[in-house]
């Protein structure tokens, strides 16, 4: 089943939550980003533009103003290729592990897949961050050395920066379904 | 309960048939291996099973039915799929069935054990994971199978679901032998039932190999025997080849060329990188060569060169000449001891002139030298650099020399000046003691003492100014040759066959998970340490100013080391690693280069000459004129013996280098010294010195550096000792006793 609530994120921008609720050991968490707004584009390429223009009249080359319109377009592909994150998903399978996928805004998808013998919790985090104090889900590995060690601190929705209750409904779930895990997995 | 079923993706297509595979009862997953079509005789099924069995030491069974059609299977064919289930006993039973042209999948898993009726506990939910064998078997991420804890076919629970996955894919490759062309009794679908893969050129080469390569490896073993002969070993050859950088490489070039034609196997696949790294940098390095070989010798460019070279090598000398003219004058608007100033001009000048009759005396003979080093080309494009760097070595060892004279008279200044210093004020070096003692002069001592410091620090200026010219022009040239031994290092080490892979086939080179990769106080093997950030293998900093050359770092089993680049640590001591651009690792270097001219260890101690490890007696550190006063530069000149550093050589190295593990703080020992961490005092003194990139266990060192002489007196030496904690002896027991202060080499830092 499925569910979708809005929330935002640190910033104040809208995201959007969509939990899928597979089985009771399979759950999927997905947070939509805000779009790139067509004002800050338009700004950015205005700002360029006019740079270019203004060189333009001090230097007399046209190539200039050629080179500021493949810049622009280069910045954009690059910027929806490399940056611009759309949507985060965090899915949780009792018995394998837990998967995160960023998909970009071009369609590029990175996936990072944790082991769930490598997980030790999920917590939530504080964090300061510039001049604010942020809250953050992160996955906590476990130490192959030192049995009650941390080895490892991996941040989850890093991108979309969601705020506290956001993150309260994520916690709630992973947690139901890591109590399930160590019930099952510590029963023979 | 939830099953686990891996379906391959390759099967998906498949027809209707049975599911071969291996059930992993302590995770409750099944690993589907490939499907079994209709028509079959179920003994010759079971026959083909009990032979992969024993073949694969994989517990290979029929885990149930795949039923591939067109709408939900008809009454007989359901019934026929359930007998089934009688003929192959299995627990679990897995039923999936998929609809042909539509996305309805149906999995089903059944127990005979536990009624099966609806709701019950014992009814299983199936969770059905795809994944891709052709990929799985290529990634190697196989379970090694030398661990001491293996059975055949069992899995620990520790190793996890994965794990067992692929440990059983990988192990079931007489499975994937046959492919449909093949007229065996059974029919199956796996990821190689298309057809096996294999290229007729890579057959034809595996076979060729063989007689090849015994063929080459006993051509070089024949090559290495003749370096290695004793004549190779008496002094003046030995000392030539240690100095070119040209016998060098070709050194390292043959040592790559016995890896790759070695006869032996790779025995994992770490080993496997390696050799193909080793191959493709070779081909690389032969097919520039070959370039630069047909550029050079079309359109006679080797007599322009030729013809342009004596006029440049002249050039140089008249501006030398020019710059010796300046140094006699007034350079800069100082005031030089006119009579000092005209004896050093007119001897350098003097030389000069030497230099130019030389050079000649040799030009009718330079095209043909230049022939024969374009000619070497052939051989690698590294070799033509090297030959490069040495002529240019040779064409400005008139700069060299001058540079040892200055740097000689300036220490000799030096070494006079701190001492009629301490006599100056009454004090006395003691030799027994090792350190400075009061002493009671007569008075025509002091008075000549005196007179003679006056001397010395009057003409102070004139020969600190010559040396400071001489170097820096030293450097210019270090620098150049230093540039050539970059690039020669990069086409060494560049790993060009892991960069291809990366790029194209990029699950090849998964990483091992943590389940796999060993474990204990031992250390890693150095080619496991790859940090993906440091693709290109940069040098370790070498001792620049020591020396005629910058030696080349030998490969020999030290990539780790590559891996480290040496950063400057900020001068506030932040841990954070960054990664520098190549032109700042080149003028960091070259300014640390001039701080350890300018101040190096004082002369009667043990020298180590290396650019990080100075070490400089207490009594010695107090300001600037002490720093300058302890001065070395006896490595400079060709006829100094190279440093000692081990009894188990007899003393005799061909390099000033260890190749072993030598107990002499080189560059090379010091990373196999701080490794085991032994003391957290010398893992967090040394990253200072060498700038480490990241060590794998430490703690980022504090920011301010705990052994770091501060400026207040301790209180029980008295006098001007700073307060110094002998660092215990982690580098090396050949160490004198502790002294040991370890300074930091920022020019910003020192002063005191």
């Amino acid at each position: 089943m499925e569910d979708e609530r809005s929330f935002s994120d640190i910033c104040g921008g809208r995201l959007a939550l969509q939990r899928r609720y597979y089985s009771p050991s399979c759950r999927e968490f997905c947070l939509s980003c805000p779009r790139l707004s067509l004002r800050s584009l338009t700004a950015v390429t205005c700002t360029v533009w006019l740079a270019a223009y203004g060189l333009f009249t001090l230097c007399e080359n046209s190539m200039i103003l050629s080179a500021a319109i493949f810049i622009t377009l280069l910045g954009l592909l690059g910027y929806l290729h490399f940056v611009k994150i759309d949507q985060e998903t965090l899915l949780i399978i009792d018995s394998l592990g837990i998967q995160m996928t960023s998909s970009y805004a071009s369609g590029k998808e990175s996936t990072t897949f944790i082991e769930m013998g490598k997980v030790k919790d999920i917590v939530i985090n504080e964090a300061i961050y510039m001049q604010k104090v942020i809250y953050y889900l992160c996955i906590l590995l476990k130490d192959p050395v030192e049995p009650h060690g941390i080895s490892q601190v991996v941040p989850v929705f890093q991108s979309a920066k969601p705020r506290l209750d956001c993150l309260i409904e994520v916690y709630r779930s992973c947690q139901e379904i890591l109590a399930h895990q160590k019930a099952t997995s510590t029963s023979p | 309960m939830v099953l686990k079923a891996f379906f391959p993706t390759c099967c998906v297509s498949a027809d209707s048939g049975l599911l071969v595979g291996r059930w992993v009862p302590e995770q409750s997953s099944a690993v589907v291996l490939a499907v079994l079509h209709f028509p079959f005789i179920p003994i010759q099924v079971k026959q083909l099973l009990a032979q992969v069995r024993q073949a694969s030491q994989v517990g290979v069974a029929v885990l149930g039915t795949w039923c591939h059609c067109r709408q939900e299977p008809e009454e007989s064919l359901g019934r026929f799929l359930e007998s089934l289930g009688a003929v192959f006993p299995h627990e679990p039973w897995l039923r999936l069935c998929r609809e042909r042209g539509g996305t309805f999948w149906s999995c089903e898993a059944t127990r005979r054990q536990a009624p099966t009726a609806p709701g019950a506990p014992g009814e299983d939910q199936v969770m059905l994971i795809f994944y891709d064998q052709r990929q799985v078997l290529l990634s190697q991420l196989h379970l090694p199978t030398v661990l001491p804890d293996r059975q055949a076919g069992a899995t620990t629970a520790s190793t996890g679901v994965l794990a067992a996955v692929f440990d059983t894919v990988a192990r079931s490759e007489v499975l994937f032998r046959s492919d449909r062309f093949d007229e065996g009794p059974v029919r199956l679908s796996h990821w190689q039932s298309e057809g096996v893969e294999a290229s007729i050129l890579a057959e034809l080469a595996r076979r060729a190999s063989g007689p090849i390569c015994l063929l080459l490896a006993s051509l070089l073993s024949l090559v290495s025997a003749v370096s290695a002969c004793r004549v190779f070993k008496l002094w003046p050859l030995s000392f030539l080849g240690s100095k070119l950088s040209t016998c060098e490489q070709l050194r390292h070039r043959l040592e790559h060329l016995t890896l790759i034609f070695s006869t032996r196997k790779a025995e994992n696949p770490a080993q496997l990188t390696r050799k193909a790294n080793t191959v493709a940098s070779v081909l690389l390095d032969v097919a520039l060569g070959l370039m630069l070989l047909s550029w050079l010798h079309g359109r006679s460019r080797i007599g322009h060169l030729a013809d342009a070279l004596v006029p440049v090598a002249d050039h140089v000398a008249e501006e030398l000449q020019h710059l010796l003219q300046w140094l006699m004058g007034a350079p800069a608007g100082l005031k030089m001891n006119r009579a000092l100033d005209q004896v050093l001009g007119r001897f350098f000048l003097y030389h000069i002139h030497l230099w130019i009759s030389y050079i000649h005396l040799m030009s009718p003979f330079v095209e043909h030298i230049l022939w024969h080093v374009g000619l070497s080309a052939c051989l690698g494009l590294t070799v033509a650099l090297s030959l490069l760097s040495d002529i240019i070595a040779l064409l400005t060892f008139h700069i060299y020399c001058f540079y040892v004279y200055g740097a000689r008279l300036y220490c000799l200044k030096i070494h006079g000046l701190s001492s009629l210093w301490r006599l100056f004020r009454g004090k006395k070096w003691n030799v027994l003691r090792q350190r400075v003692d009061s002493c009671s002069y007569d008075l025509d001592q002091l008075f000549i003492g005196t007179l003679l410091f006056t001397i010395l620090l009057f003409l102070l200026p004139t020969t600190a100014l010559y040396y400071l010219v001489f170097t820096l022009l030293r450097l210019l040239v270090v620098a150049v040759q230093g540039l050539i031994h970059l690039l020669v290092d990069l086409i060494n080490s560049l790993p060009l066959y892991s960069l291809g892979l990366r790029l194209c086939r990029p699950y090849r080179l998964a990483d091992k998970p943590t389940a796999l990769q060993p474990r204990g106080a031992h250390l890693p093997p150095p080619q496991l340490w790859l940090p993906p950030q440091a693709l290109l293998g940069r040098p370790v900093p070498q001792a620049v100013p020591w020396g005629a050359h910058l030696p080349l770092e030998a490969e020999r089993g030290q990539a780790g080391l590559r891996e480290l680049l040496a950063r400057p640590a900020p001068p506030h001591g932040h841990g954070q690693p960054s990664a520098l651009p190549g032109w700042h690792q080149l003028s960091w270097r070259v300014s640390r280069a001039l701080w350890t001219l300018l101040c190096a260890p004082e002369h009667r101690r043990p020298c180590y000459h290396t650019l990080g490890l100075e070490v400089i007696g207490s009594e010695q550190m107090w300001g600037w004129p002490a720093r300058l006063a302890a001065l070395h530069h006896w490595h400079c000149l060709p006829w100094d013996p190279l440093p000692t550093c081990c009894g188990h050589h007899g003393g005799e190295h061909s390099s000033p280098r260890c190749p072993e593990h030598c107990p002499m703080p080189t560059l090379r020992t010091q990373v196999q010294r701080v490794r085991p961490p032994q003391q957290p005092q010398v893992e967090v003194a040394l990253p200072w010195l060498w700038g480490w990139r990241d060590l794998p266990r430490m703690n980022p060192p504090s920011p301010r550096h705990p052994l770091a002489p501060s400026a207040e007196q301790h209180p029980a030496s008295g006098g001007l000792k700073q307060s110094l904690t002998p660092v215990p002896s982690g580098p090396g027991p050949s160490l004198p006793e502790p002294h040991g202060v370890y300074l930091r080499t920022f020019p910003a830092e020192v002063a005191l």
